[in-house]
Parts: structure tokens; C-alpha cells; sequence
């Protein structure tokens, strides 16, 4: 009996192992995941809009001249401190802090001005500002060329003051300096993921906008040791000429050429890479402007980065004026314009 | 003996009814839709377009317009490090914004996603095959070719005819086995050629072409007859074609290309 009990247990057991085992689906691979890179969102997302800071459109830059003409048609907004504004602004501009300028901006962007003027004392912060609206997709936004400095002598008193030769400019050199490897672009994170690429980085934008404009650089033969130092230009912004009372001083020690057009360095498929994802990254160009576009771009996709204001005219100004590629970069007295301007709110 | 027919009527009855169930199909209603990916990358030339469609059901005529996927976020990886953006132009093609070269020994890996689904893909540009002996096999009207081995190919070889009309494979006869170690001889052949040029005064040349392959096309080029349409009712269709894309319901090829010099066989 027992046996019996045993083979029926078995036959039990052997039929429900074989009604189970038939209803156990084969074991499938796992689906692939995987997620994008976010700063190659980005990268997609600025190139697909045309690739504003690799193009000839930037730095956005309007003359006074064409303001000037334009005052009733241009939105122009005036983002210096408020007490600047009322030393002395253009009639019809608008006094804006960085904190809301991102919303006004928004708010006027389809108001039916032509064209939306961003406006700070030198051009400096103006065209940092105005590349990140840009990026955002202001396409209509521009910075006034050398700021205020450029609309009335009464403005101009910074731009003269930051013009020169920099300490240790006669010890500059023409060596070339590689540029790194190609390393991976950075982490970046966004405040609202779940959002579309447009919405999350409009979002990025505002947030870097609403940090306002750091630039206290400070020229000084030290600060470039700890930082990874780009020259963005020709070639002659990098390198002098062999003979000369310039003969070969082209450029600090370290300093890392990367072109701007027609080359465009920082494009993704060419250098843009190279810059460390890790280090703190110092940018000069031939007047601050480009280079404040540039670091606009960078910033976006996550880059530490830092310009020169004024940039080579602080460093070189000697030698910006005496070659004739450099001439037009150089800020002068011929650039100041003598435009009426109102006092008061 | 009851136990036995026991256990036999058990089983019967389990494997009639286990785990069955009966769907009418309806070759709309039951079409999967499926990612395609296609792209072959060729050292020497611009980096070419990268397509994305999907398939259309049985009896939905193919039309590209249909077929095309214009809402794949799509980039390379080249070198493992470098991002290049893919952009939709048209009729399904992706392209970098700007135009760059392929050259030998790249890596190229493709992340895509659509509609939520990751999409992936790598592939090594092959090195130009370097030839290192050609001959003809009278016996069996095949040329063939001994190439020095990479690693990370397979080669294949075509036959090409020179004359008027001249003529040339249409497919490889074969693909080789991935080499194990750098610089050994592999050999590879041609199918035959046709009948017409197998005489010994044919007067026009007879040439080989070894291309070289990343090593994922191997499987795919023994598999790529899998699931066809079976014109024979009484054989099986196979199994899955072994594509080199990867993801949920994506197929297709992402592959590194390089064809060899055109060598006349004596």
C-alpha cells in the first residue's frame, strides 16, 4: 500500500510539474534601456534651431547707428543698475533688472517690435544676456555694439579705462598649445524632465539668466595658470606676426586657439569637445563680446565657464590697433557716437 | 497498466489544452509595428544619413511617406566620446547638420529614441582589405582571395566582369569567420560566375573585390534569409533575422562598410 501511495504521490506531483512548467514562458532577453544624454539633447535641440552661437548671427550684435534710426520701432531695454538708467538712458528704453528680464522679454517677445535691444553700459553683459534669449528663441533680440559706450561719450568711461596692454604682455608667445582630448560633454541636470527639450531648456535658460552676470575676472598673469585659457578668433588674434615691434608675442602662455568663423571650433563636430568638462574654462576674444556669447553657449550645456570683459584690447591693446586685422576689434573714439540721451526714470 | 493510461490520458489532455488559446488573425490587427534603422557608413565619404521608418502592415502598399519617422531624437557617439546630432531632413533620413568625413577604425554608436523606446547601435568602420593573393578556381569558377585579417571584420568578395555589358556579383557567396588574431591569412571566395564567362578565351577581365565588414554583419548575412516569405509550403521560415540595432520592436542594420580595391584575377 505504501508503494502505491508513493507512485500516486509522484504521478500528482509529475502532473502538476508539467501543467505548470507548460504556462512558464521562455526566458526572454530584457529590453534594452538606456537613456539619452541630456547635454546632447541640448546640443540637438540649439542645433536644430540653426546653431546660433556656431553661425554668423552671433554675437547679435545692432549699431547705435541703426537704434538710433529705429527708436520707435525697437523695444530697447536698458538692464544697468537703475541708478545708471536715471544718470542717463536712451529715450524709449526701459529699465529691466536681470531677474525679470527673461520674463519681459517673453512677454514682448510677439509684441510687434522688429527688433528687441538688450543694452548695458559696455556690451559686455548685453550680449551674454542676449545670446542666452537667443538660445531660448528670441530670435529677435540683439545687443547693442559696445553698449552705452558706444550711443554717448558721457558712457564711454569704462571702455577707455579697460583698454591697454596688459602686465607681462611683452613676455606673450607664439607657441601653439594642443588642445585636450576629446572628453565627455557634461552632466546636466534639469528642474523639469519630464517636460519637452524646448520647455526644459527654456527653463535651464531662465534659471542662468536669473543668476544674473558674474564676470569679476580680473586680468592677472596668475589667473590663467589654474584655468583652462582659449583664445577665440583668427589666428591673428593668436598669433603675432614674426617681425615687428610685436615680433612673436601673440598671446599668453598656455593659451589654447580656437576659431571662430568660418571654422567654428565649438561646433559638435569639431572641437567643442576638447574644452574640459571639469575645469574651469577662461574665454577671451577680441572685445568680450564673442567671447560673453560663447560662455552663454557653454554655460548652457553645462560647461564652468568665465570670460574676459573687454578681452583683447585688455590684453594687447597696442597690438589690436597696429595690425589691421585687429583694427576693426579695437575699441576707438570713432566707435563713440554722440546721441542725445534723457535723464530721470 | 491503469496507471499507464492514466499518465498517457493526462498528458494528452495537457498538451491539447495547456496554455492554448485561439485568435482569429487579421493580418491589419495583428501587424506589430517595428522600428526600422538603416544606415551603412563607408570610410572616405560624408557620413551618410541615417533612416528611420517602420514597418506598415500586410497589404499596406510601401510608400516612404508613410513609412518615414520624423519624431526620432537621434545622435552618433563617435569614438566612444564625441556627440554629433542627427537631424530629420527628409523621407525618413536623419543627418548631422554639418558634413564630416568617415575614416578607417572609427567606432560609431547610434542612441535614438522614439516615442519613448531606446535605440541602439554600434558599428567599426573595417579598414580597406588588404589583399595579398588572388586566384581563379577552374573547378568550381570562383575567384577567391587571401586577406590579411583585422580584428573586428569579416570580409566577403564579388566578382566583377569587365566588358560590354560588363557584370558583376549581385551577392556574396559567403561571409568569413571573425578573426581570433591579427595579421593571419583568411581566405574568401566569390560564387561562381555565370556560364558565359567561364571560358578560358572569354576574352573580357575578370576581377575580385573583397569588402570588408564589421563583424555583426556576419551574423546577419546568415540570417537575413529568416522569416521571409516561404515560397515552399512544406519548409519553415527560420528563425529571427540577427539585425545589429538593438531595442523594443527595432530592426535594421547600423553597419561600417569598406569596400577593397578591384584586383584582375590572371
Amino acid at each position: 500500500m505504501p508503494v502505491k501511495r508513493i507512485k500516486n504521490n509522484i504521478l500528482k506531483v509529475l502532473s502538476l510539474f508539467i501543467f505548470i512548467s507548460g504556462c512558464i514562458e521562455d526566458n526572454i532577453t530584457p529590453p534594452l534601456t538606456g537613456e539619452l544624454d541630456t547635454a546632447a539633447e541640448v546640443i540637438l535641440y540649439f542645433e536644430s534651431k540653426g546653431d546660433f552661437p556656431n553661425s554668423d548671427l552671433a554675437p547679435a550684435l545692432i549699431e547705435a547707428e541703426e537704434v538710433f534710426s529705429n527708436l520707435n520701432s525697437f523695444l530697447i531695454i536698458d538692464i544697468r543698475p537703475s541708478n545708471e538708467f536715471i544718470n542717463g538712458h536712451i529715450e524709449g528704453a526701459v529699465n529691466v533688472k536681470f531677474d525679470s528680464l527673461y520674463n519681459f522679454v517673453q512677454t514682448n517677445f510677439s509684441a510687434g517690435h522688429s527688433k528687441i535691444v538688450i543694452i548695458s553700459k559696455n556690451g559686455q553683459s548685453s550680449a551674454y544676456f542676449t545670446c542666452l534669449l537667443r538660445l531660448a528663441g528670441f530670435d529677435n533680440v540683439y545687443s547693442l555694439n559696445y553698449g552705452m559706450a558706444s550711443w554717448n561719450y558721457v558712457f564711454s568711461d569704462e571702455w577707455l579705462a579697460n583698454i591697454g596692454d596688459a602686465p607681462g604682455a611683452n613676455y606673450f608667445i607664439n607657441d601653439y598649445f594642443e588642445k585636450n582630448p576629446l572628453t565627455p560633454l557634461p552632466k546636466i541636470s534639469f528642474t523639469n524632465p519630464e517636460e519637452s527639450i524646448e520647455e526644459r531648456v527654456q527653463a535651464r535658460i531662465e534659471q542662468i539668466i536669473s543668476k544674473g552676470f558674474i564676470e569679476d575676472i580680473v586680468y592677472t598673469h596668475i589667473l590663467y595658470l589654474d584655468s583652462y585659457l582659449v583664445c577665440y578668433g583668427k589666428r591673428m588674434l593668436y598669433s603675432a606676426r614674426k617681425i615687428g615691434p610685436f615680433a612673436e608675442r601673440g598671446h599668453p602662455d598656455g593659451a589654447i586657439w580656437y576659431q571662430d568663423a568660418t571654422f567654428y571650433d565649438f561646433r559638435s563636430i569639431n572641437f567643442l569637445q576638447t574644452l574640459p568638462n571639469s575645469e574651469k574654462i577662461l574665454i577671451y576674444d577680441y572685445n568680450g563680446q564673442l567671447a560673453a556669447c560663447m560662455t552663454a553657449y557653454l554655460r548652457v550645456l553645462g560647461y564652468d565657464v568665465q570670460f574676459l570683459m573687454f578681452g583683447a584690447n585688455r590684453l594687447f591693446y597696442s597690438r589690436m590697433i597696429f595690425e589691421i586685422e585687429l583694427q576693426t576689434y579695437a575699441f576707438t573714439n570713432s566707435l563713440i557716437n554722440n546721441y542725445p540721451y534723457i535723464t530721470g526714470q | 497498466m491503469r496507471n499507464i493510461l492514466y499518465i498517457f490520458s493526462l498528458l494528452s489532455t495537457i498538451l491539447l489544452f495547456n496554455c492554448e488559446s485561439e485568435e482569429i488573425l487579421n493580418p491589419v490587427t495583428v501587424h506589430i509595428e517595428h522600428t526600422v534603422v538603416q544606415a551603412e557608413i563607408k570610410p572616405g565619404s560624408v557620413f551618410p544619413a541615417v533612416r528611420f521608418t517602420k514597418t506598415l502592415p500586410l497589404g499596406v502598399p510601401y510608400d516612404i511617406k508613410q513609412a518615414e519617422l520624423k519624431n526620432v531624437t537621434a545622435y552618433l557617439l563617435k569614438n566612444e566620446v564625441q556627440v554629433i546630432p542627427l537631424h530629420y531632413t527628409s523621407d525618413g533620413l536623419y543627418r548631422p547638420l554639418y558634413e564630416f568625413y568617415v575614416e578607417e577604425g572609427e567606432t560609431y554608436e547610434l542612441i535614438a529614441e522614439r516615442d519613448g523606446i531606446y535605440i541602439y547601435g554600434k558599428t567599426i568602420v573595417p579598414f580597406k582589405p588588404n589583399v595579398t593573393k588572388t586566384s581563379y578556381n577552374a573547378g568550381e569558377f570562383y575567384f577567391d582571395a587571401d586577406v590579411r585579417s583585422k580584428i573586428n571584420e569579416v570580409y566577403g568578395a564579388l566578382w566583377i566582369i569587365s566588358g560590354n555589358p560588363s557584370a558583376r556579383a549581385n551577392d556574396y557567396y559567403s561571409i568569413t569567420s571573425p578573426a581570433t588574431s591579427l595579421n593571419t591569412n583568411i581566405f574568401v571566395r566569390t560564387s561562381s560566375i555565370p556560364e558565359i564567362y567561364r571560358s578560358p578565351t572569354y576574352p573580357d577581365k575578370k576581377y575580385i573585390q573583397v569588402v570588408a565588414f564589421d563583424v555583426s554583419f556576419r551574423k546577419y548575412f546568415y540570417s537575413r534569409t529568416s522569416g521571409q516569405q516561404v515560397s515552399d509550403p512544406y519548409i519553415q521560415g527560420g528563425g529571427a533575422v540577427e539585425w545589429n540595432v538593438q531595442g523594443d520592436k527595432v530592426i535594421g542594420m547600423f553597419i561600417g562598410i569598406t569596400a577593397g580595391e578591384i584586383i584582375e584575377v590572371n
